[in-house]
């Protein structure tokens, strides 16, 4: 449970609030990149952390991130012109680049231009494993790029995918650093049938966190009775909102692993960014969309979603699954948007099994916390993370060991 | 192990986190010694969960009171207990204050305690 004053401090992420100052300390994903995939093409309008903004790739393509509204009269940049390397303002012709200089004023009189004068608001931007990432920080604060290591990986290798969701930033992420709702929730049988995987058989269980440099870690740890084993998925999270989430199964999903981002979109909503990699096997894109149900419109909105009660299916329910939603993405939207569109952690009853969740949030809480007070700025925001190594994990192992020591933490990301 | 089973056979290790079974005083108590125990972050962390598994407690406890329409001063005995463990919870979480948190805790034991 959090108090109000608590759950503010996690959920707001507006400029000038602790957590969206402090958000805006980082390089966050943006959008996809195949959204601006046209040099010269359609402007694209999206919100980013309560901002409105465009996005368009220029001639040379370059892409470039401005504020919406043109600083002339407000209207939307996202109407007008892209070309020769500058977006033109459809009401009186005024054009930008892509860093927001302006290139143009025609409707000024001679004498009064604006040219090199005035700028549109605008940040810097990086192109990475397909996403579109800016940084909207104070420009002598911009920190080190997050250089995962399957950012490097082979084309066809690391694919992103984009969805909205319906709820605040920090609800989406808990979500997924949350391993005991995986034999419930997703669970592939329906319930009160014999359990489809290991996950499903041990349903509580032992969650141990450790704080690292970059956010934390944490293993959920499962006996399998049948073998005498131990086995532990190891999930990592990244400040501020990135989850790195271990593979599991068989066949493609063997080896397949998924880093999540829950930008927030504004504070009732989050643009959820989800990359699949696989250094062993291209990422099969049709599976994976029919495996999340992973359906949305032209604005990433779900076809699925709470307007249509997930068109959860009561039939499938008592026949194939535990939720009778179709797909795993769906499944975990479906709880955390039905959660409200900012949770009321007043009110919730946590236990033993939530302690990753506890930590993540203290964590954020305590770092929003020191950044008003003092300036002061998370480890992960240093220059030495080791960025490559921070690999989630699933592992057997006997019950003399540990997940600790089955997945040993880089001596440069303990937590300092 | 054995140097952190202290008297009474309480467990009090502090690196792992313990189940909570209710919220009576010697839970109470138990997670005080834990709390004296506890050094690091995470290990505050985990005190901060299990003080939250006390609140569930006492919310049920409040739930059932009210359920049952008990008398007005049993349901301000739960209110009270609810909002001093919500305090205990946000000494540990926020303010990292462990010598006042273990102070409550106990005070709020020695009242149960004399209540029963």
């Amino acid at each position: 449970m959090l108090s109000k004053e608590d759950n503010d401090i996690l959920t707001q992420t507006g400029q000038g609030t602790p957590m969206g100052d402090l958000v805006r300390r980082f390089w966050v994903p943006a959008l996809l990149a195949s959204e601006v995939a046209e040099a010269d093409g359609a402007p694209k309008r999206f919100r980013l952390l309560g901002e409105d903004l465009i996005a368009f790739r220029n001639t040379d393509g370059k892409v470039g991130i401005l504020e919406e509204a043109c600083p002339h009269r407000r209207s939307s940049l996202a109407l007008g012109v892209n070309a020769e390397n500058g977006v033109r303002c459809l009401y009186h012709g005024w054009k930008f680049g892509i860093d927001g200089e302006c290139l143009d004023t025609p409707a000024e009189p001679p004498g009064a231009s604006m040219v090199g004068r005035v700028r549109a608001k605008s940040y810097p931007v990086r192109e990475v494993a397909g996403v579109i990432w800016t940084y909207m920080g104070p420009a002598e604060h911009e920190p080190v790029f997050p250089d995962f290591e399957w950012m490097h990986y082979p084309e066809g290798h690391c694919v992103p995918f984009k969805v909205l969701e319906d709820c605040n930033y920090a609800q989406a992420v808990e979500g997924t650093i949350d391993s005991a709702h995986a034999g419930v929730l997703h669970r592939e049988s329906p319930w009160g049938h014999p359990a489809k995987y290991e996950h499903e058989k041990d349903l509580s269980p032992k969650l141990e966190v450790e704080y690292t440099k970059y956010g934390l870690r944490y293993g959920a740890v499962r006996n399998l009775v049948d073998e005498g084993k131990l086995h532990a998925r190891v999930t990592e999270v990244v400040m501020p909102f990135f989850t790195l989430i271990p593979p599991d199964g068989a066949g493609v999903r063997k080896n397949r692993r998924m880093a999540n981002a829950f930008v927030p979109r504004d504070d009732e909503s989050t643009w959820h960014i989800q990359w699949f990699f696989d250094d062993t096997t291209p990422i099969d894109v049709e599976y994976r969309i029919k495996e999340g149900g992973h359906y949305v419109d032209e604005n990433f909105r779900k076809l699925r979603n709470i307007d249509n009660w997930y068109l959860q299916d009561r039939q499938m329910m008592k026949t194939t699954n535990m939720s009778g939603i179709e797909g795993i993405l769906m499944q975990d939207h479906a709880v955390s948007e039905t959660q409200g569109r900012i949770l009321d952690r007043t009110k919730e009853h946590l236990g033993g099994s939530d302690v990753a969740v506890v930590a993540w949030r203290r964590q954020m809480i305590r770092a929003a916390r020191n950044f008003a007070k003092d300036g002061t700025t998370p480890s992960v925001l240093g220059a030495d993370v080791p960025w490559s190594k921070i690999r989630a994990a699933t592992v057997r192992f006997p019950d003399s060991s540990n997940w600790k020591a089955e997945v040993p933490l880089h001596p440069e990301a303990a937590a300092t | 192990m054995s140097a952190a089973l202290l008297a009474g056979g309480v467990d009090a290790r502090a690196d792992e986190l313990h189940d909570i079974l209710d919220c009576g005083p010697a839970t109470l108590r138990a997670l005080a010694l834990r709390i004296e125990a506890s050094a690091g972050d995470m290990e505050l962390i985990y005190r901060e969960t299990e003080i939250d598994e006390v609140w569930r407690w006492v919310d049920v406890g409040l739930g059932q009171a009210q359920h049952v329409r008990a008398a007005p001063a049993v349901i301000a005995h739960w209110r009270q207990l609810k909002a001093e463990v919500m305090r205990i919870h946000d000494l540990i979480g926020i303010d990292l204050d462990r010598d006042t948190a273990v102070q409550a805790l106990r005070a709020l034991a020695t009242q149960l305690e004399s209540a029963a």
